[in-house]
């Protein structure tokens, strides 16, 4: 509460007017009251010492009013200096009050901080002495704003430490006037920590800027209306473009042509990709560069989102694939002609196969015609020599009936001789006719015998036959043209002992037979034993020309055997003792496949 | 005096089995083509037929066939005769009607005694 000049005045008036009122009423009470000129003289001097005391009371309670409202504010005043005070000493800002010629009057603990100084120590110092001299133009500039506008900075620059090394600092202050007198009042702030991160910032941007640039792909950011918004040095070089020339325009014009070589309408597509930026994170499509030299660039695209969340720009990296695009057409191109080479030689097996199969038939078809071509002419040779032979026609003499049994054994012969070709034609062809049927293997064996009794007999040979009951499954009339061959073979080459056959069954779980057919003929030097199942192989030998034969039987027996019977024949043999053949076959073919079967 | 078809278009053939049927007291019916056969089988309604395969026209199994289907030679012995070079040629001359078969060249000494075999006589 603070009393305005207005306020003592009336004060002051009021305490005259009450004071002489007092003074008045009082007089006058006392006049009434006393009428001795002593008491009232007595009583005035009570009432002036009354007046006294009473003044010097409110005296008194004024002052002391008084005083406690100067402590008070003295108090808050100090307070509020002190505040103040500390405000100034513990701020983490450096601040600094100097004179114009830059004395430092007062600075806080952070400001001598930065200086790496006490407070004590600053104070000594102007700011001249903590600069650096390059900054000294800069200086005298800030000065200049300062007398001119009243503040200056923000502005950066270097103190120097106690310690000799530079710090960073951003100051700025104002003008101000204390006393009538000029001061500067700043505020500096130590930036070490924030220009490290800000040249941390700097050197991590210029990093990536350096990956980005010298990346091998095309980096480039594009706006959802196709303006080229940024490209990276490795783009701007490979298009041949500055970034002058691409920034702001649209790719369509630059980089894009509307057509592409396979006639797909870029713009179309593209510029669907720029209504939905999310939905096409990868395509391929034929870029040009100034030169107008056209590329094919496989792109990765990436939206790039707004604060809002919406997408408002494309990250777009280009990777150049035109070799590998030539070399997958080349592929394409060699693939169509390897169908081309496939279908034409498919085309030319198929042909093969077709003159096969018709090679096949005529195979089938000659055999088939020899056979009876052949046999057409040999049955009147052989018929009629027989007939005028058994003199059905009419006696014949001697003569006559030696040259027709002449002319009848040379028509066997040459059937004989046929029918060996033909059915190793047959089996060479594959057309053999298998014929499976159960038969009793005795009863075979004894059929054939029976063809030979005559001529054993006659040449005073011994028939020996050591046969077991066996019923068979397998070609008869193969098999008995196997064992007449055989058997024709050993009367043929046998002039003294014994010929003897014997069967045996071989019941060690395989279930086969053996046909053993021994003589004690002339034999076979071992030299020769492999000519012989070779056709038209025979031996030389002395006894040849007295002994007729065709050369083919062995062959063709053996064919049989192996490829019809299925089995083996083994043909041993001592030269001047005798020969031994087993044939040892399966005693029944159930699982294979009979007649009409190749093979 | 039994009478003996036989469907040969070989003259050569012909004459050696009917040399051979003569023999035997048969008297010889020539045909030379399958339709010749069928014919004369039907006019003459013979002892047995002996039917060559290879004929000119229709051949010996298919006159064989024709003749099978007819009510009254469906009983009429045929025996073939062939060249028989192929697979499947028995199972086909067998099939086809005919009671058995020769191959060429036949034994004219003894083709009849082995017919009469087949025939039961």
């Amino acid at each position: 509460m603070t009393f305005t000049r207005k306020n003592v005045i009336w004060i002051v008036i009021l305490y005259l007017v009450f004071g002489g009122l007092w003074i008045a009423f009082s007089d006058w009470i006392l006049s009434k009251l006393i009428r001795d000129f002593p008491s009232y003289v007595k009583f005035q001097t009570y009432k002036g010492w009354l007046f006294v005391i009473l003044t010097g009371f409110l005296l008194y309670l004024m002052l002391r009013f008084f005083t406690y409202r100067v402590e008070t504010y003295e108090k808050k005043l100090t307070r509020e200096r002190d505040y103040n005070r500390l405000l100034f000493e513990k701020s983490s800002i450096g601040l600094a009050l100097c004179k114009m010629d830059g004395t430092l009057i007062d600075v806080n603990e952070a400001y001598a901080k930065i200086i790496g100084r006490t407070v004590q120590e600053t104070l000594n110092l102007t700011y001249w002495d903590i600069t650096p001299n390059e900054y000294k133009e800069e200086e005298l500039k800030q000065l200049e704003l300062l007398k001119t506008t009243g503040r200056y900075g923000p502005y950066e620059k270097h103190y120097i430490h106690k310690d000799g090394h530079l710090v960073p600092v951003r100051l700025q202050g104002i003008l101000v006037k204390i006393n009538g007198e000029e001061f500067i009042w700043s505020s500096v702030e130590d930036i070490t920590e924030l220009k490290k991160s800000k040249d941390a910032l700097i050197e991590s941007e210029r990093k990536y800027r350096e990956v980005v640039d010298n990346a091998n792909s095309i980096i480039l950011r594009v706006d959802l209306e196709g303006r080229i918004r940024f490209i990276n040095k490795f783009g701007e070089k490979f298009f041949g473009f500055s970034s002058e020339e691409l920034i702001g325009n649209s790719i369509f014009n630059t980089i894009v042509p509307e057509l592409e070589s396979t006639g797909r309408n870029l713009r179309e597509l593209l510029e669907s990709i720029l209504k939905n930026p999310e939905s096409f994170e990868y395509n391929i499509n034929e870029n040009v560069d100034k030169q107008g030299k056209r590329y094919w660039i496989f792109w990765v695209n990436k939206a790039i989102y707004d604060e809002s969340g919406k997408p408002k720009e494309i990250l777009c990296i280009g990777t150049d694939i035109t070799e590998l695009k030539k070399a997958q057409q080349e592929l394409e191109r060699y693939k169509d002609h390897l169908e081309e080479l496939v279908k034409e030689r498919t085309r030319e097996l198929e042909e093969a196969n077709e003159k096969l199969k018709e090679l096949d038939r005529l195979k089938s078809m000659f055999i088939a015609s020899m056979s009876h071509e052949l046999r057409t002419p040999l049955n009147s040779i052989i018929g009629f020599s027989s007939i005028l032979l058994n003199e059905w026609l009419g006696p014949l003499n001697d003569e006559q009936k030696f040259n027709i049994a002449t002319i009848n054994r040379a028509g066997k012969h040459l059937l004989a001789l046929i029918n060996d070709i033909i059915d190793i034609s047959k089996i060479e062809a594959g057309v053999i006719d298998i014929y499976y049927e159960d038969f009793e293997l005795e009863e075979l064996i004894r059929e054939g015998q029976k063809l030979f009794e005559n001529e054993i007999q006659n040449k005073g040979l011994q028939f020996i036959t050591n046969l077991s009951s066996i019923k068979m499954f397998t070609d008869r009339r193969r098999l008995f043209q196997c064992i007449v061959n055989i058997l024709s073979n050993a009367v043929k080459f046998t002039e003294k002992g014994f010929i003897k056959i014997s069967t045996n069954l071989i019941n060690n779980g395989s279930n086969r037979v053996e046909i053993t057919i021994e003589d004690s003929g002339i034999g076979i030097r071992e030299q020769d034993l492999a000519k012989l199942f070779k056709p038209f192989q025979r031996i030389e030998h002395s006894v040849r020309q007295r002994v007729p034969g065709t050369g083919l039987g062995l062959y063709l027996t053996k064919k049989i055997v192996t490829e019809i019977l299925k089995g083996d024949i083994i043909l041993t043999s001592r030269y001047g003792e005798g020969s031994k053949v087993i044939i040892n076959i399966p005693v029944s073919l159930k699982n294979e496949k009979s007649s009409c079967s190749r093979g | 005096m039994k009478r003996v078809l036989v469907v040969e278009d070989n003259l050569d053939n012909f004459r050696l089995i009917s040399y051979a049927l003569k023999r035997y007291g048969y008297e010889i019916i020539h045909a030379q083509t399958g339709e010749e056969g069928i014919e004369l089988a039907k006019t003459e309604k013979p002892f047995f037929i002996i039917m060559d395969i290879n004929l000119p026209g229709i051949d010996g199994l298919a006159t064989t066939r024709k003749l099978r289907e007819l009510e009254e030679l469906k009983y009429v012995p045929i025996i073939a005769i062939t060249s028989f070079a192929m697979a499947g040629d028995r199972e086909r001359i067998l099939s086809s009607g005919c009671n058995g078969y020769f191959e060429k060249p036949i034994d004219p000494l003894t083709i009849v005694e082995s017919i009469h075999k087949i025939l039961g006589i």
